[in-house]
């Protein structure tokens, strides 16, 4: 009885904190695009009957995608839950589950010998998962550079489940061996309780049942074919030999003599307190750690998957559900077209699952440190939207279209591109002069955002562009000077007039820099074979510079 | 025959049918695509981080030269952005120190390979008579004028592709599939995707400008064998009132190849998504 009024107490708080947790999903959500309706009318909203009903159930149950991208970590996924999903509902909640059957018995041998079954599955995915964690994998590296608190709370919850199930076969063995409870039923169930036949069932149960009697077995006028009636008339409805439990019963022989002296304290009934905390643990704080998986994916997986098409419309849309069902797995940046960008320039934020988390905390408590968004807004920026890291993705998050929603997010929290910053940027601000000096900001140095890696030195040689001799050819063939008239300002030829002055500052934050479609039709018809789109190029990723420390002194010293 | 197939960033997501018309093509003229690891191209990181653009490109041919393959792409951005890093990489002492470095990571080493861009291998690799005996089916006339894409073609002194003021290449194998091809101005002019992302406005009237010539030549199609330039046709116009008055579809120069090979029945229907 308490126990069922322990479970349901807390069953119902984790239920608490589940709606809690997707409540302030939704809501985020709401925040993040500015959306006025209501939050009951939102959760409504969704169209129910276009959902991927399909798509989450197979992924959830058979983990569909999860097998195509890596075979091991599916067993190790499937072992996992199938052995759970049985020691929850036969083992767990017998008291409710073992009502359809009415010859359930948990000691009997077809649901021992599946306990245990169930047990060792759930052992095994476990280990599997720890020895992943440990082996050094491409992406590993970045987390192991992340630090303690990345590993420790992926690490907690199998560290859990794995106490769970070795106090649950420990507490199994101690029963097997426990003399106490062989009384207490002995008292309940038989009539033999102070009777002098005990000692016939006593020494049946010490050979065949392996129960650790403190005072032996009994030697002498022992008739253990009596002991076999007694047992069939009193126990055997409800225990049957317990060699199924092929792992509790091996493990009651070998710790005979252990379990005779923890008999003293009755060290069976501790485990029992200790699993039964374990797994109410697991249960309660199923909304805030990493199981919460195990409903955002199938969460996650109901949405329909954005197309091509509506790449645009879907902009502003923040997929909460699918942030919060990413485990942090890492096969998306295993794939991720840009990892090279992610080598050359170090910034985390390039790879899909770092974006993800930084995403989430920025979702959770608004800007917390201007570089990390800085970062998060040029590795975004250099995604390719190819789309293999949704299509590898376990989770089923949707992640081209949360690419492109991080864009927008960035834009409202006033951290705009490094081409927006640059068109924005007075000319003062951009040389940093005059009244708006950002450059004053206090703690940030020129470069401290550098985007850039090293540039291929064609602006700073002069003999790359000093022979330009302003034939115009370039500009006449632009197709930028041709088709932007209004809002560019400068041609080719003038930009390389302006390296000619020895302005490469000015020359990086002029339009024509950050237009240029680098269609090469200015350096092709060069006469002077002077590297023009080149050159370009370059300014532009010295302008790139330049933008991110604009944006991020811009964010150090809030609106202006 | 065996190539490495290097598909681009666009095809996977945005662009499948573009893939599909591709992969059907050359499974026709029977080579055999082999699908390796590739990251992108790199030719996003031009304009920001150099070495970043070159270890990109170098680290698909050290992957395509490490199976003993020649890189084959249906996107001239691609095709140019390969040749550009093994440029650089050859250029420049410190870029190439620092790339080293990292395929070393991964336990590469750079050694060239051929590139080789869908039309360069029909006319060059496979060529023209051997493309011609395979033909089937006569296409209808259609009037088609050229897109050329800007990143194969220039600069030409790193890609080697064509002619890059009178290109010829695509011109040939688009005749002899039966085509018509029409001549118009804007032929190697760029099609204005860069700009998409950045300066919407500016990629939507060069895209404008260009079919606007291309309806005036007389053109039925827009032809093209670059997936930026597909997407920048394909492009919704739904921020222009005068959009759809002005479109004229561009199709995939796989699509009309297909065709012509007998693998597909229609251009329309095969063809990429239209608004």
């Amino acid at each position: 009885m308490a126990y069922k009024i322990i479970l349901v107490t807390v069953c119902c708080m984790s239920l608490i904190g589940l709606i809690f947790r997707l409540v302030s999903i939704v809501r985020l959500g709401r925040v993040f695009e500015r959306d006025r309706t209501s939050l009951v009318r939102r959760i409504f909203s969704c169209r129910i009957f276009f959902l991927d009903y399909g798509n989450a159930i197979v992924n959830t149950l058979f983990q569909a995608r999860l097998f195509r991208a890596g075979k091991l970590r599916w067993l190790a996924h499937t072992l996992m839950l199938s052995g759970f999903a049985w020691l929850v509902f036969i083992h767990a909640l017998d008291d409710w589950t073992g009502a359809y059957w009415d010859w359930y018995q948990p000691g009997i041998a077809p649901f021992r010998m599946m306990r245990n079954l169930a047990g060792a599955m759930v052992l095994a995915g476990c280990a599997a998962f720890l020895a992943r964690r440990l082996k050094g994998s491409r992406i590993n590296r970045e987390r192991l550079r992340r630090g303690l608190r990345f590993r420790v709370r992926g690490t907690l919850s199998i560290l859990v489940i794995l106490g769970l199930i070795c106090t649950g076969f420990m507490t199994e063995a101690l029963n097997i061996m426990s003399e106490a409870q062989f009384n207490e039923m002995v008292e309940e169930y038989s009539g033999l309780a102070g009777e002098p036949e005990l000692v016939h069932l006593k020494a049946y149960w010490a050979l065949n049942y392996d129960v650790a009697f403190a005072d032996g077995i009994p030697g002498q006028g022992i008739d253990l074919d009596e002991g076999e009636v007694f047992n069939q008339e009193n126990c055997l409805e409800c225990h049957t030999r317990p060699v199924t439990a092929f792992v509790s019963a091996p493990l009651a022989r070998l710790g005979a003599p252990i379990g005779l002296w923890t008999a003293q304290f009755r060290l069976d009934r501790i485990l029992y307190w200790v699993h039964l905390s374990l797994a109410l643990t697991l249960v309660l704080f199923l909304p805030f750690s990493r199981m919460f998986h195990l409903l955002a994916i199938p969460l996650a997986s109901l949405q329909r998957r954005m197309t091509p098409e509506k790449v645009q419309p879907d902009m502003g849309v923040l997929d909460l559900a699918g942030l919060s069902a990413c485990t942090h797995c890492g096969f998306c940046s295993q794939v991720c077209s840009v990892y090279p960008d992610y080598q050359v320039s170090e910034n985390p934020q390039v790879l899909p699952h770092v974006k993800i988390e930084t995403l989430k905390r920025l979702a959770g408590i608004g800007v917390w440190d201007p570089a990390t968004l800085i970062r998060l807004r040029s590795g975004n920026d250099d995604c390719t939207r190819c789309g293999l890291c949704a299509d590898i993705c376990p989770s089923g998050i949707d992640l081209v279209r949360l690419w492109t929603a991080a864009g927008r997010l960035m834009d409202r929290l006033g951290c705009p591109d490094n081409y927006t910053t640059a068109m924005d940027a007075s000319f003062s601000r951009w040389m940093g002069k005059g009244e708006s000096d950002f450059i004053t900001v206090p703690g940030v140095p020129r470069g401290a955002a550098a985007d850039a890696g090293p540039l291929s030195g064609l602006i700073s040689d002069a003999d790359a562009f000093e022979h330009c001799v302003q034939c115009t050819l370039c500009t006449n063939t632009c197709p930028v000077a041709a088709h932007d008239l209004v809002e560019n300002d400068l041609g080719p030829h003038q930009v390389m007039n302006l390296l000619r002055l020895g302005e490469q500052d000015m020359a990086s934050g002029s339009r024509m820099v950050w237009h240029c479609l680098t269609c090469y039709a200015c350096q092709e018809i060069c006469p002077q074979s002077i590297r023009v789109a080149d050159i370009l190029l370059e300014l532009r990723c010295r302008g790139q510079s330049r933008a991110a420390e604009l944006n991020l002194a811009r964010l150090r010293g809030g609106d202006q | 025959m065996k190539l490495a197939y290097f598909p681009g960033c666009k095809i996977h997501f945005h662009l499948r049918s573009y893939g599909e018309a591709v992969e059907a093509v050359m499974a026709n003229l029977g080579v055999t695509l082999v699908r390796l690891p590739f990251n992108c191209c790199g030719n996003p990181a031009r304009g920001k981080n150099l070495v970043a653009s070159v270890l990109a490109a170098v680290r698909n041919i050290a992957l395509a030269r490490q199976k003993g393959l020649d890189i084959f792409t249906p996107c001239q951005c691609c095709f140019g952005q390969l040749k550009h890093g093994v440029y650089w990489y050859k250029t420049d002492p410190q870029i190439r120190e620092q790339v080293d470095l990292a395929l070393a990571e991964e336990g590469l080493v750079f050694k060239e390979t051929q590139i080789r861009h869908l039309l360069d291998f029909l006319y060059h690799d496979l060529g023209r008579e051997k493309l011609a005996r395979r033909l089937k089916a006569p296409l209808p006339t259609h009037k088609i004028v050229l897109q050329q894409g800007c990143h194969a073609l220039r600069p030409f002194s790193v890609t080697r592709f064509d002619n890059p003021f009178a290109p010829k290449m695509f011109r040939e194998l688009a005749q002899l599939t039966g085509l018509e091809v029409i001549d118009w101005s804007k032929e190697t002019e760029c099609c204005g995707d860069p700009a998409a992302e950045t300066n919407g406005g500016l990629a939507l009237r060069i895209r404008q400008d260009k079919m606007a010539h291309a309806r005036q030549a007389g053109a039925d199609y827009i032809c093209t064998a670059c997936t930026h330039c597909q997407i920048q046709y394909d492009r919704i116009s739904h921020d222009s009132e005068d959009g759809n008055k002005m479109d004229i579809r561009a199709l995939p120069f796989a699509l009309f190849l297909g065709a012509a090979l007998g693998i597909f029945n229609e251009i329309e229907n095969k063809g990429a998504r239209n608004n």
